[in-house]
């Protein structure tokens, strides 16, 4: 998948400087937007704390807008009560370059499959089955989801819903856990 | 878009709004008073992804109109969602002990079924929106609403196919249900417009009618009885009588209550900034 951080200039190495003496515009515009993402890869999912929303794909862009950086956010979830405390983390942690605005992404779903490969990694870790790719058709075809603690597929769904929006439960046969997943949307 | 169009989207996005927020609301009543511990956390969380929805359409209502993003101020008859999601089917909390006056489980599922896949046509057919905004904006709640809609359809199969108490109660609820579910399909005012201007291009009456075409297979392999029957090539010849009125503002009880409740807070202080 393609990362929109990646698309990023590469860091040229120094500070352009134009023949004035003061920083060309737009070198400090890209210095500002690397800096930002710097710092949005230390920003905890406040629900995930192990995940940062760049591990969850949920900054989308970092962009100029006028004197200020606009930070393109996707929501996991619509109803994610945690949105409105991520906006103000990122106008918080991100004053230190300037003004800031959080912009809430609306034309584009955001999708598990925007969850970065580090990113599934860090739940597994944190023991949560990362979701399968893709858009499923049925719930039921969770079932047999491996377990994150003992890999076993001898699982089943106990429920689509848990704790949070975002998780589905499960139940694991092999090594008799419930465990919690990502679900897919 | 003509003046004419954009009053009647932004009518059409309210109603979905105030649908979606009354439903959301109630849902989470059932908060520690389902039947069980998992559905508890599920009514909660799909209470929770329908009040995210409602948050959603005010939103696009603000982009379209302009007007104020906040839903609270208003009056009870100024909101228009169908009747059918204000009514309380979760039991009321009783200082003496008898939490489950009033409760209506069977009820409770048999409304967020029709209504899920109520919702999830009309969710289809505002996908071919010709606002584009709009048309964006749905794929995400229709990716949430899934879930929904199986949740709601494995509980449909499990009381109509389970023992004859849950069957029995399944059937008295649906009957009960049918006038309300119904008035879903009440037509909005300006809907030619939103129709011929492809802004929300499936009017409600095709609406309907995809839904029972819809409900018709899951409810024939159950022998449910459907408020109607297939009329000429496609149509639908619908026996009951819609309990209209909500679109337009004319409510029940029960909501009266409810918006009492929801909006207590901010009456308190309406100038008070959260």
């Amino acid at each position: 998948m393609e990362r929109d951080d990646e698309r990023l200039p590469a860091r040229s190495g120094g500070r352009v400087v134009s023949a004035g003496g003061r920083p060309d515009p737009p070198a400090a515009r890209a210095d500002n937007e690397r800096a930002a993402w710097v710092i949005l890869r230390e920003i905890a999912d406040p629900e995930l704390p192990t995940l940062s929303l760049v591990d969850l794909g949920m900054i989308r862009r970092v962009r100029p807008d006028g004197d200020a950086l606009c930070v393109e956010l996707m929501p996991t979830f619509l109803g994610c009560p945690a949105l409105a405390m991520m906006e103000s983390m990122i106008e918080q942690r991100l004053a230190v370059l300037g003004r800031v605005r959080v912009e809430i992404v609306r034309d584009e779903a955001w999708t598990t499959d925007r969850i970065t490969p580090e990113g599934r990694d860090k739940l597994h870790a944190a023991g949560f089955a990362p979701p399968p790719r893709g858009e499923i058709a049925d719930v039921a075809s969770l079932a047999g989801t491996p377990c994150p603690y003992c890999n076993s597929t001898d699982t089943t769904l106990h429920s689509a819903f848990g704790p949070t929006p975002c998780r589905a439960v499960h139940y694991c046969r092999a090594c008799r856990q419930p465990f919690e997943q990502f679900k897919p949307v | 878009m003509t003046p004419a169009a954009r009053n009647a989207l932004a009518r059409a996005l309210l109603a979905i709004a105030d649908d979606e927020l009354v439903l959301g609301y109630r849902n989470t009543e059932w908060t520690g008073a389902a039947p069980v511990l998992e559905e508890d956390v599920a009514f909660s969380s799909i209470g929770q992804d329908e009040v995210g929805h409602a948050r959603l359409f005010y939103a696009l209502l603000h982009d379209l109109t302009g007007a104020p993003a906040d839903y609270r101020a208003r009056r009870p008859d100024e909101y228009c969602h169908a009747c059918f999601v204000e009514t309380r089917t979760a039991p009321r909390y009783s200082p003496e002990g008898d939490h489950r006056g009033g409760s209506d489980w069977a009820y409770a599922i048999v409304r967020q079924y029709l209504y899920d896949l109520f919702d999830a046509e009309r969710l289809s057919a505002l996908r071919d929106s010709s606002w584009d905004a709009l048309a964006e904006a749905v794929d995400k709640v229709q990716r949430e609403e899934k879930y929904h809609l199986q949740h709601g359809r494995m509980w449909l199969d499990r009381l109509a196919g389970g023992g004859p108490a849950g069957r029995e109660r399944l059937e008295a609820e649906l009957e009960r249900a049918w006038p309300h579910a119904l008035a879903l399909f009440e037509p909005l005012d300006g809907e030619e417009v939103l129709v011929a201007e492809r802004l929300s291009p499936v009017g409600a009456r095709e609406l309907r009618d995809r839904w029972l075409e819809r409900l018709w297979p899951v409810f024939s392999a159950h022998h449910l009885a459907l408020p109607g029957a297939r009329g000429g090539p496609g149509g639908w010849n619908v026996t009951v009588a819609a309990a209209e009125g909500g679109r337009n503002g004319r409510h029940t009880p029960d909501w009266e209550d409810l918006w009492n409740e929801m909006t207590s807070v901010y009456r308190l202080d309406p100038a008070a900034v959260w």
